[in-house]
């Protein structure tokens, strides 16, 4: 069956919900979500308001879920919603919305915008209105093992070149062991020092771990796209391995919407709850920190920051953990303004930095961060995704900024205290 | 005979009955119909307290988060001064009270006037500068039409007519406290067909905003 | 027609000084609010007019005004001026009766007709005249008959100037105000459950030295009644400060707080209750802790309820607005299953989007 009207209206007709249904009802114009949205506050466009993007999911609530809205239809006072209308919601929905949901966290009668858009996305993929990028990442992924196409030869080199400089084994399909990990394509192919950086951490914590040679790419453009029927293949690949292996728990990277695809909707997608525990790399850092398993020996003394990425800490709910990291390792930490909860967005996620056509979009929004890193003018910047890393560096190239730019785990492993006691 | 009297007898009398019935009413089909409406339950084991969170949301919420004021002072100035002007006005009142007594039973100390028409007042001026913002500001104009003028006009008139029966400033006392009385009536009617009903669903929104980022142990 | 003695010379007669009469001029001054500077013009008015025929028809009424009037303690001004106006028919007063009284009647209209006064105390039953009739002959007949020669009338009391108690729904007789139903005439409305006394002699004096005084949109004087009496009450401070009596028997009560939580009328009724006040200026409602009627209200009977404050809706809305809400929640939750049953039909119909579905066909 190929995409259509018919299969987009049904499709958004399925996520509508009480949520949803109060969310609509609430709404009073006001506005402030624009304020709070990177793509307003840098074009000062107002179509990029965030509770615009979902008017047509709106007017089809309106016309098909509430009375008066179905009496209004009747005397043609409420539009059906169009192939044309999504169409032009397109670049609304997927360009200039990263899913960062600051507008969910200021909207003073609660609504949770962000988590609109992830459901009109819904409507979108089945209507075929999606970038042309994400269907082939999803394609891409569906067919082989990762977004970027067949990638297990290439970790397979990354692994093996881990393993000959840490001299740490990284087995492949272990049963039994505690954790299984999985990691994202753009850790397998930018950032592989984090194999090296797991392997001397849990190393050093006695922890014992593997990676599915069937399951190990974390991300999910079906979540992005937003279709779950594609969300759920990717994701059953991760939960398929990691029940095979009977491991204790998953170690979800240093990725944001990975987090959230295994995470929060891992079980929603599946229809049932996992038997093992998925958790954040930096929440198990930060267990073992507490646990005392994470001995560091000396610290950054340069001055270092950190950016929170949207999932894993405004949707993600980790946000003092990466703190406590921090405060181990940099002498000189400083956070930046609006950091934490109300962190602003590097301008990336949510498939916005997959999709060409919203470069320049991109690269505008990132003028927040710009001025937000150019306020406490750090040498390093430190976060906890690999595609909030990705976009960063390469909005930095565009901008000429000097700022060395790590994943977490990297920065903790470089002063992890590994040599053998008593040496 | 006295077309004042027979004016206000009839807006207090049936005009406000078949009001309050059509508010009633109206306010419960959208509340039963949104809330009916369901959703699955989420089988992600919790990190927070969903329901402690969401709660507490209902409440919160009603902070702004720093740092967003300076980009829309109109809206959330105007906003919060209009809501506390208008509820001051409307429950610290000595009348308003004996009819909320009448009706529920409940009763509180009345304000002193000064207090009452200075909370009318700044209500006005909120409700203007709210006006302003929605035909100057592009965000506001953007998301303004029919139904947010006449929301607007609707919430105001009650304070403005109350304001000149309390105070005799024009036209015959009766009359004026029948034109008040008719412009709450027709802001009961209007009440469950327009975003007004943000007065009532916001605690759903917030709790359900609430409880969905404290499973996350998210901020909300 | 026969000559009637001057005011002065009656005052003389009943050992009246001339001060007192030139107080009672200033009184009537300020009541009428006059500037004190006219007290020598009423003075001089009132001395010179000859006394005019009065002719004071009783219909649907209680006599309470006319109690009201001869209520006022004697010997007073108000009484003197009762006394030199040639009353020439009064049924409560008057010596004759029968026959002899209705003569009396025809008489004076006969001999003053075009200059005598008309007072009608009392509602006019319109539905069924025979409700009230004297002399074998309806209120309306004698109404009309009565009003047709006269200069003016005065109603006094509201039952006369808007149907008063007899009018209260659902007013079984038909009764209808004086104005219903002559409207040929000056009519100068004294309303009140009765007037006060020196308002009704005040109105008298007015139109016997200045012809029919300024009314209102309801026809009564502005001097007596252009005010409310909340805005004159010596509670209003209460009002203002938020202090209400809640019950007849609570501190707030025993304070002397504001009677609006109790009902009063006071802020929609125009009158001078609250200054000239009654018996003399002794006390008026209020003052004596009981929340205004609304008196000299049309329909005042109707309002709702007299313990009921104005801000209090007057219907059953409490049982509609929770028929509302049980209205509400069955038609809510029909459509609620509605849009429960647009999901399950949209669920059934959800064919499972696989990542070569995307491309939207061209």
């Amino acid at each position: 069956m190929t995409a259509s009207l018919e299969r987009g209206l049904n499709a958004l007709r399925e996520q509508i919900d009480a949520p949803v249904a109060s969310f609509f009802t609430s709404c009073v114009h006001c506005g402030l979500c624009a304020e709070a949205c990177v793509f307003y506050r840098e074009t000062e466009d107002p179509r990029y308001i965030p509770i615009r993007k979902l008017d047509p999911m709106r007017r089809l609530w309106r016309r098909e879920f509430t009375l008066f809205g179905r009496i209004g239809a009747m005397l043609g006072l409420v539009r059906p919603v169009t192939d044309a209308d999504l169409g032009e919601w397109e670049t609304l929905v997927y360009d200039s919305c990263t899913l960062c949901g600051r507008c969910t966290l200021v909207c003073p009668v609660g609504n949770d915008i962000t988590l609109m858009i992830r459901k009109m996305r819904e409507g979108m993929s089945a209507a075929g209105h999606t970038p042309k990028e994400l269907i082939g990442a999803a394609v891409r992924h569906v067919e082989t093992n990762s977004l970027m196409g067949n990638l297990a030869p290439a970790l397979r080199a990354q692994v093996k070149r881990s393993v000959a400089e840490t001299g740490i084994d990284i087995g492949f399909d272990q049963p039994g062991v505690d954790y299984m990990v999985i990691l994202s394509a753009q850790e397998t192919m930018d950032y592989p020092e984090i194999l090296s950086s797991m392997a001397r951490i849990f190393k050093k914590a006695g922890i014992s771990w593997t990676i599915a040679s069937d399951g190990f790419e974390a991300t999910n453009v079906g979540v992005q796209i937003g279709s779950r029927d594609i969300a759920r293949i990717l994701v059953a690949r991760v939960v398929e391995a990691a029940e095979r292996l009977g491991v204790k728990g998953v170690v979800s990277p240093e990725c944001g919407h990975a987090y959230q695809a295994l995470r929060w909707e891992g079980p929603n997608l599946m229809g049932r709850a996992f038997n093992f525990e998925v958790v954040h790399i930096v929440e198990l850092l930060d267990r073992l920190r507490a646990e005392g398993k994470l001995p560091t020996k000396g610290m950054e003394s340069r001055r270092v920051t950190f950016h929170d990425p949207c999932q894993i800490n405004r949707r993600g709910g980790i946000d003092r953990e990466p703190r406590r990291l921090m405060a181990l390792v940099a002498s000189d930490f400083v956070e930046t303004d609006d950091a934490g909860a109300m962190n602003w967005c590097c301008g990336g996620g949510g498939g916005v930095g997959a999709n060409e056509r919203a470069t320049k979009l991109r690269l505008t929004a990132f003028k927040r961060k710009k001025a937000q890193l150019e306020k406490v003018n750090p040498d390093k910047l430190i976060t906890m995704c690999a595609y909030c890393h990705h976009t960063i560096e390469e909005a930095m190239e565009e901008y000429h900024m000097e700022i060395e730019v790590q994943g977490l785990t990297d920065f903790v492993a470089t002063y992890l205290d590994d040599e053998p006691a008593g040496a | 005979m006295n077309p004042a009297f027979t004016l206000f007898m009839w807006a207090r009398g049936p005009a406000f009955d078949v009001a309050l019935a059509i508010f009633a009413a109206g306010i419960t089909l959208r509340l039963v119909e949104m809330v009916v409406l369901g959703r699955k339950t989420d089988l992600a084991p919790a990190k927070g307290h969903p329901i402690r969170q969401g709660l507490a949301t209902i409440f919160t919420r009603s902070i702004p988060r720093p740092g967003l004021v300076r980009f829309a002072p109109g809206t959330y100035l105007g906003g919060y001064v209009f809501h506390l002007g208008f509820f001051a006005a409307f429950l610290l009142f000595a009348p308003h009270i004996a009819l909320i007594r009448d009706a529920l039973g409940l009763s509180w100390p009345a304000a002193n006037r000064a207090i009452v028409e200075s909370a009318t007042a700044l209500a006005v001026v909120a409700a203007i500068i709210l006006f302003f913002s929605r035909v100057m500001d592009p965000v506001r104009r953007a998301l303004t039409g029919f139904e947010d003028y006449l929301v607007l006009l609707l919430s105001v008139l009650p304070l403005v007519t109350g304001y000149v029966a309390a105070n005799k400033l024009f036209g015959n006392p009766e009359m004026m406290l029948a034109v008040h009385v008719l412009s709450v009536d027709a802001l009961l009617i209007v009440f469950p067909f327009t975003k007004l009903m943000h007065s009532v669903s916001f605690v759903f929104s917030r709790y359900y905003n609430g409880a969905i980022q404290g499973r996350k142990g998210a901020e909300s | 027609m026969k000559t009637r003695p001057l005011l002065s010379e009656t005052m003389a007669a009943h050992g009246v000084s001339r001060r007192t009469f030139m107080k009672y001029c200033a009184t009537l001054a300020s009541v009428m609010a006059l500037p004190p500077a006219l007290a020598p013009r009423i003075a001089q008015a009132l001395e010179r007019a000859r006394r005019p025929s009065v002719i004071w028809l009783s219909f649907q009424e209680c006599t309470g005004c006319t109690e009201s009037i001869t209520r006022s303690h004697a010997p007073t001004i108000e009484e003197m001026i009762f006394n030199t106006i040639s009353l020439d028919y009064q049924d409560t007063l008057q010596a004759a009766a029968g026959h002899q009284a209705e003569a009396a009647r025809h008489q004076a209209m006969k001999e003053n007709y075009g200059k005598y006064l008309v007072v009608v105390e009392g509602s006019i039953p319109v539905a069924n005249p025979a409700y009230s009739c004297f002399a074998g002959r309806s209120n309306l007949d004698v109404l009309k008959e009565t009003a047709a020669g006269a200069a003016a009338i005065v109603t006094v009391g509201t039952c006369a100037a808007y149907g008063g108690i007899p009018h209260a729904m659902p007013n079984p007789t038909g009764a209808r105000a004086v104005s219903d139903i002559i409207t040929d005439k000056p009519i100068i409305n004294v309303p009140g459950c009765p007037p006060i006394p020196v308002v009704m002699t005040g109105v008298l004096a007015h139109f016997l030295t200045f012809g029919v005084p300024e009314l209102d949109d309801l026809g009564r004087p502005k001097a007596f009644y252009g005010d409310v009496i909340h805005d004159r009450c010596y509670r209003r401070p209460f009002y203002d400060k938020g202090l209400f009596a809640e019950t007849f028997d609570d501190e707030g009560a025993r304070a002397g707080w504001c009677l609006y939580k109790l009902g009063c009328k006071g802020p929609t009724t125009h009158s001078v209750c609250a200054t000239v006040k009654w018996n003399g200026g002794v006390s008026f409602p209020i003052q004596s802790g009981h929340p205004c009627l609304g008196c000299t209200q049309p329909d005042f009977w109707d309002g709702g309820g007299f313990y009921k404050p104005l801000s209090v809706p007057t219907g059953d809305y409490r049982a509609l607005a929770a028929g509302g809400v049980g209205v509400g929640a069955v038609v809510g939750a029909a459509g609620a299953l509605v849009g429960r049953g647009v999901k399950a039909e949209a669920a059934r119909k959800h064919e499972t989007v696989d990542a070569h579905d995307l491309e939207k066909p061209s």
